[in-house]
C-alpha cells in the first residue's frame, strides 16, 4: 500500500533529462533499465509496448506495467586556459523522474494491443547563475510525451508483426543571459535574461515493428519514425537586470528587448532497433541490441523571434549515431530474479557544437537490477550508471566552438528506476 | 533470500556512490599566450588624434589613417575595427567647410553644403564604435557628455556623430567603452584641456584646474577599472606650444641691436617668412619690429599671418621714428613696404594670435602637471603610459623616421603635420601607433609589428614654387577638435 502512494507520487513528478547519445531516453522499465535496455527481443512485460510493440502479442492476458525512472544527473565545466582559470562550474542538482506506463490486452490468440505513455525525448541542464557560459544557456529544460497506441498481430505462433501510432507532444524551456553590442573578440555587455518557453502542436509518428519468439532464441526489430516537432506562438519573456554599470543602457535594451511570442522546430530522429536473445540455460539468458538513431534530422535549432533582428540559429549538424546494448538476466528462484546490463553509446554530436546547451560524448552505462514477482504482481527495481566521461572542445590547442565558449565538460548521471506490474 | 537482497542493496548503494557525481574535468589550454587575450577587443578612447582629425577637418581617408585604426591593423583586426567613418568631403571644424586641402601649395577649404551627419557611412552599426574618439574632448567630457550641446568647449556635433545619442541611452564616451566590453583599452585625452589657451595666444583662463584635471581623470581610470576588464594603455600630453601652429612664425624673430633691442622680437617678414633686412649697406642686419599688444612676445601663431596680411602689427611711420629712425629714412622704409603689399598701418597684433614668454612658461608648467597627474594615476591604476610628449620633442629636434616637425608650407615633403599646423598628417598618425604598439609590446611582451611610416612620405606634394601663399592661410582655422 505503502509502495504503490510513493510510485504514484513519482508518476505525478513528470519530467526527463537527457541520457541516451543526443537528448534520447531509453529508460522506461524498471525490467528493461536493469539489462541494459537491451529487451527487443523478447516481450519480458508491457514495456515491450515502447521496446518492441509487436512483442504485445505474445503477452497473454490484461496487464498493467510501469512506473518511473529518477534521474539524477551532473555535469561539470573548466574553461579553457587562458581566457578562464580552473574554476570548476556545476550543474545544479535536479532529479527528473520520466515515465513508462503501460496497458495490454490480448484480444485474441493472435491479436494483442495496448497503450503507453513515456517521455522519450528530454534534456535538462541548469547551469549556477555564475556559470561563464550563461549567455548560451542557462537553463534548458524539454520533454516529450508519447502516446503510443499499438496493435500486434502473430502471422505464425513465433512471428508477431506490430503496427504503432506515436502521438506526440512536446514542451521547452531555455533561459539564457542575454549580452548587447556584441562583436568580435567579445560578448558584449551583459543586460538580462530571456526565458523562452513554448508547447508544441501535436505531432504524429509511427512504429513498424516484428518479433520472433522461439523457445530459446528470440529476435526483434524496431522502427520508430522521426517526429518533426512545431514549437509556435512561444514567449519570449525579457528581464532587464537592476545594477547595470551602465545604468541608462537598461531603456535602450528594453526598448530592443521587448516581451514577444517566439517559435522553433526540433525534430526527433528515426530510430532503428535490431536485437538478438538467447536463453542460454533455462535460468540465464543474454541479449544483443544494435541501434541507430538518424540524429542527422537534428542540424540546426532555428529561434524565430517576433523582431527579426532578434532570430538565432545555433548550428548542431548532429551525424547519425549508433548504440549497442547488451543485457543479461539469471533466474534465482521463480521469483526473483537478477539483471546486468552494459551500454556503449555513440555521441551523434560533433566538437563544434559541444555547449552548455547539451555537452555531450560517447557514453559508457552499467546497470543491474532485481525484479521479484508476487504472483499476479511483479516489481522491478533498477540502478543505471551513464558515463560520459569528458569531453574538450580543444583539440590540439585550437577551440572548436564557434561561439569561442571552449573547455571541457563531464558528465555522470545515476538512474533509479522501478516499476510495477500486474497481470490482471 | 534475505543475504541476496543486502547484497543487492550494498552492492547497489556502492556503485551509486562511486557513479555519484561527475569527475571534476581537467582544465584544457588553448595556443594562445594570456598576454594575446589582451588583444580580443580593442577600443580607443580620446579626442581629435584618437579620432584621426587631420586638416582641420574629418574624412574617411583621414579616419583610415587614425592611429587606433593603425594599430588595429597591425594587430590584424582592422576589418573589425569600426569607427564613424565620413564620407567626401569630410567635415571641417569650421561650421560650413571641408577639411583644407593643399593645392599647388595653397591651402584650400570649400564650402560644405550639406547637413554633416549626413555623411555618416555607417551610422546603423548596432553597437558603439571601437573608436570612440571625438574631436574637441576634454577630459570632463569623456566622463559627462553624451550629446553635442553639453560638451564642455561648447556645442560640438561631433558628440552626436560619434556617440548616435540617444540611440545608444545617452552615454558618454566612457560608457560606450564600457558597453563594448574590450580587452585593451587606448585612453589618450586631455590635450583638449590645455590646447585651447595655446591656440588662442595665451588664453590661461581656459585650461582646466589641475585639481579638476586630476579628479576627473581618477574618476574616469577608477570608473574603467571596475567596469571593464580591459588593460588600460595612456599617453600622455606634448608641448603644446611645440607645434607648427604656434612655432612657424618663430623664424621671423630677430633682434635688432640697431636700435637698441636686443631680445628676439616679431620683425617684418617677407613672402618667404624671412625677416626683411633693411640696411641698405652692408650685411647690417636692419629688422623692424612688428606691433604687438602684448610685450615678451615669444610666439605668433598661425592666423597672425592673416591679420599682418591686413597691416595688422606692420609698423606705420610714426611708430618706425619711434623705434628710432630718422623720420627720412621712416618714409623710405614704408615706400619699400607698400611696394613688397604691405599696408602699415601701425595697429598691433592682438593678444590672441601672440604667445607671451609668461603665457609660453604657464601653459608648459599646465602641461607638466597634467602630465604628473597622469603619471601617478598610471601607477595607482597600474596602466601603461606612452611619452608623447618627449615624442614630440624629439619630432621637433632630431626628427623621426625622417620626418619633421614643421609646418607644411615649410616642409612639404617630410612633414609629420597635417595642413592646420595642430594636428598629426598620414605619417605622423603611423609615428604615434608606433610609440603606442611599442609600449603596448613592451607591457604585455608581444610582437605587434611596426608600421613602415616611410609609406606615408609624400602626402603633400612639394610644389615647384617656394612663394608662400599668404592668403592661404586665412584658411587655417586650426581649433583643435
Amino acid at each position: 500500500m505503502k509502495r504503490s502512494a510513493v510510485l504514484c507520487l513519482a508518476l505525478v513528478l513528470l519530467g526527463s533529462p537527457a541520457f541516451a547519445g543526443g537528448f534520447n531516453i531509453y529508460e522506461f522499465g524498471g525490467r528493461a533499465t536493469g539489462m541494459g535496455g537491451a529487451v527487443a527481443a523478447r516481450p519480458w512485460d508491457a514495456s515491450t509496448l515502447f521496446y518492441n510493440p509487436s512483442g504485445v502479442a505474445f503477452l497473454d492476458g490484461t496487464r498493467f506495467y510501469g512506473g518511473t525512472t529518477l534521474i539524477l544527473p551532473t555535469a561539470k565545466f573548466v574553461g579553457a586556459a587562458p581566457i578562464f582559470n580552473n574554476t570548476v562550474y556545476s550543474t545544479k542538482d535536479a532529479i527528473f523522474t520520466p515515465i513508462g506506463i503501460y496497458f495490454s490486452h490480448k484480444f485474441s490468440d493472435a491479436l494483442g494491443a495496448g497503450i503507453s505513455v513515456t517521455n522519450p525525448f528530454g534534456l535538462g541542464i541548469e547551469w549556477t547563475e555564475d556559470f561563464p557560459g550563461r549567455g548560451i544557456s542557462r537553463n534548458v529544460l524539454l520533454q516529450s510525451f508519447y502516446i503510443s497506441p499499438v496493435v500486434a498481430y502473430k502471422v505464425s505462433p513465433n512471428l508477431s508483426l506490430g503496427v504503432g501510432l506515436d502521438i506526440v507532444l512536446s514542451s521547452v524551456m531555455l533561459e539564457r543571459n542575454v549580452y548587447i553590442f556584441d562583436s568580435e573578440g567579445s560578448p558584449g555587455y551583459e543586460v538580462g535574461k530571456v526565458n523562452l518557453e513554448a508547447n508544441s502542436r501535436m505531432a504524429m509518428g509511427f512504429t513498424l515493428s516484428a518479433m520472433y519468439r522461439g523457445d530459446r532464441l528470440g529476435l526483434g526489430l524496431m522502427y520508430r519514425h522521426k517526429v518533426n516537432n512545431q514549437f509556435k506562438d512561444g514567449t519570449a519573456d525579457f528581464t532587464i537586470f537592476d545594477n547595470l554599470s551602465v545604468p541608462n543602457v537598461a531603456a535602450v535594451a528594453q526598448n530592443v528587448l521587448q516581451d514577444q511570442k517566439a517559435s522553433t522546430e526540433i525534430a526527433y530522429p528515426n530510430i532503428f532497433v535490431a536485437g538478438v536473445y538467447y536463453k542460454v540455460t533455462p535460468k540465464f539468458g543474454v541479449e544483443f541490441d544494435y541501434l541507430w538513431f538518424g540524429w542527422s534530422v537534428f542540424d540546426q535549432i532555428n529561434l524565430d523571434f517576433e523582431n527579426d533582428a532578434l532570430d538565432l540559429t545555433i548550428d548542431e549538424n548532429y551525424r547519425d549515431a549508433w548504440q549497442i546494448r547488451i543485457g543479461a538476466h539469471y533466474d534465482l528462484s521463480e521469483r526473483l530474479s537478477l539483471r546486468a546490463g552494459y551500454i556503449y553509446d555513440r555521441t551523434p554530436q560533433p566538437i563544434e557544437s559541444v555547449s552548455p546547451l547539451l555537452p555531450d560524448n560517447n557514453r559508457n552505462d552499467y546497470s543491474f537490477g532485481v525484479g521479484y514477482n508476487f504472483g499476479k504482481y511483479q516489481l522491478d527495481l533498477s540502478y543505471m550508471l551513464v558515463d560520459a566521461g569528458e569531453r574538450s572542445t580543444v583539440e590540439n590547442g585550437v577551440g572548436k566552438n564557434p561561439e569561442g565558449f571552449n573547455g571541457t565538460y563531464s558528465s555522470r548521471a545515476n538512474l533509479f528506476a522501478v516499476s510495477f506490474g500486474i497481470q490482471f | 533470500m534475505r543475504q541476496v537482497w543486502k547484497y543487492v542493496l550494498v552492492f547497489g548503494i556502492g556503485i551509486g556512490l562511486w557513479g555519484c557525481e561527475a569527475k571534476n574535468p581537467s582544465q584544457p589550454s588553448l595556443n594562445i599566450s594570456k598576454n594575446q587575450l589582451v588583444l580580443s577587443k580593442f577600443v580607443a578612447v580620446g579626442n581629435s588624434l584618437t579620432a584621426g582629425f587631420q586638416s582641420a577637418g574629418m574624412v574617411e581617408d583621414f579616419q583610415m589613417h587614425s592611429y587606433p585604426y593603425l594599430i588595429a591593423k597591425q594587430m590584424g583586426k582592422g576589418d573589425e575595427f569600426q569607427q564613424p567613418l565620413i564620407a567626401a568631403p569630410g567635415i571641417g571644424s569650421t561650421p560650413g567647410k571641408t577639411p583644407l586641402k593643399f593645392v599647388n601649395g595653397n591651402l584650400v577649404a570649400d564650402d560644405l553644403t550639406v547637413d554633416p551627419v549626413s555623411l555618416l557611412k555607417n551610422a546603423l552599426l548596432p553597437r558603439p564604435y571601437d573608436n570612440l574618439g571625438v574631436p574637441g574632448a576634454r577630459v570632463g567630457d569623456v566622463l559627462n557628455t553624451a550629446v553635442g550641446s553639453q560638451a564642455e568647449g561648447g556645442n560640438n556635433p561631433f558628440f552626436d556623430i560619434v556617440l548616435r545619442n540617444p540611440n545608444f541611452g545617452n552615454t558618454t564616451q566612457l560608457q560606450q567603452a564600457i558597453l563594448l566590453n574590450p580587452t585593451l583599452i587606448i585612453l589618450w585625452i586631455g590635450n583638449n584641456d590645455v590646447l585651447g589657451a595655446a591656440l588662442a595666444g595665451g588664453n590661461l583662463a581656459s585650461i582646466t584646474p589641475q585639481t579638476e584635471f586630476a579628479s576627473k581623470f581618477d574618476q574616469l581610470l577608477s570608473e574603467l577599472r571596475s567596469k571593464t576588464r580591459a588593460q588600460i594603455v595612456m599617453a600622455n600630453i606634448p608641448y603644446v606650444t611645440d607645434i607648427p601652429f604656434i612655432n612657424t612664425l618663430d623664424q621671423v624673430f630677430r633682434a635688432n641691436p640697431a636700435i637698441g633691442v636686443t631680445d628676439s622680437v616679431p620683425v617684418i617678414f617677407d613672402q618667404n617668412l624671412q625677416p626683411v633686412d633693411f640696411s641698405v649697406i652692408g650685411s647690417g642686419g636692419v629688422f623692424v619690429p612688428l606691433v604687438t599688444e602684448e610685450t615678451n612676445v615669444k610666439h605668433l601663431t598661425i592666423p597672425a599671418l592673416q591679420l599682418y596680411l591686413q597691416g595688422i602689427g606692420v609698423p606705420d611711420s610714426a611708430k618706425l621714428v619711434e623705434y628710432g629712425f630718422p623720420p627720412p629714412i621712416a618714409a623710405g622704409m614704408i615706400s619699400g613696404m607698400k611696394q613688397a603689399g604691405l599696408n602699415p598701418t601701425g595697429k598691433p597684433l592682438p593678444g590672441s594670435v601672440t604667445i607671451t614668454a609668461e603665457e609660453e612658461q604657464a601653459i608648459r608648467e599646465a602641461v607638466d602637471g597634467f602630465n604628473n597627474t597622469l603619471a601617478s594615476l598610471a601607477a595607482k591604476y597600474k596602466a601603461v603610459l606612452v611619452d608623447m610628449n618627449s615624442m614630440l620633442t624629439q619630432l621637433n629636434t632630431s626628427g623621426i623616421d625622417g620626418y619633421s616637425g614643421r609646418f607644411v608650407l615649410l616642409d612639404p615633403a617630410n612633414t609629420a603635420f597635417s595642413l592646420d599646423g595642430v594636428h598629426p598628417n598620414n605619417g605622423g598618425y603611423a609615428i604615434v601607433a608606433n610609440k603606442f604598439i611599442e609600449a603596448i609590446n613592451q607591457a604585455f611582451g608581444l610582437n605587434i609589428p611596426r608600421i613602415d611610416t616611410a609609406q606615408f612620405k609624400g602626402q603633400y606634394v612639394p610644389t615647384a614654387s617656394r612663394e608662400l601663399a599668404l592668403i592661404a592661410a586665412r584658411e587655417v582655422q586650426a581649433i583643435f577638435r
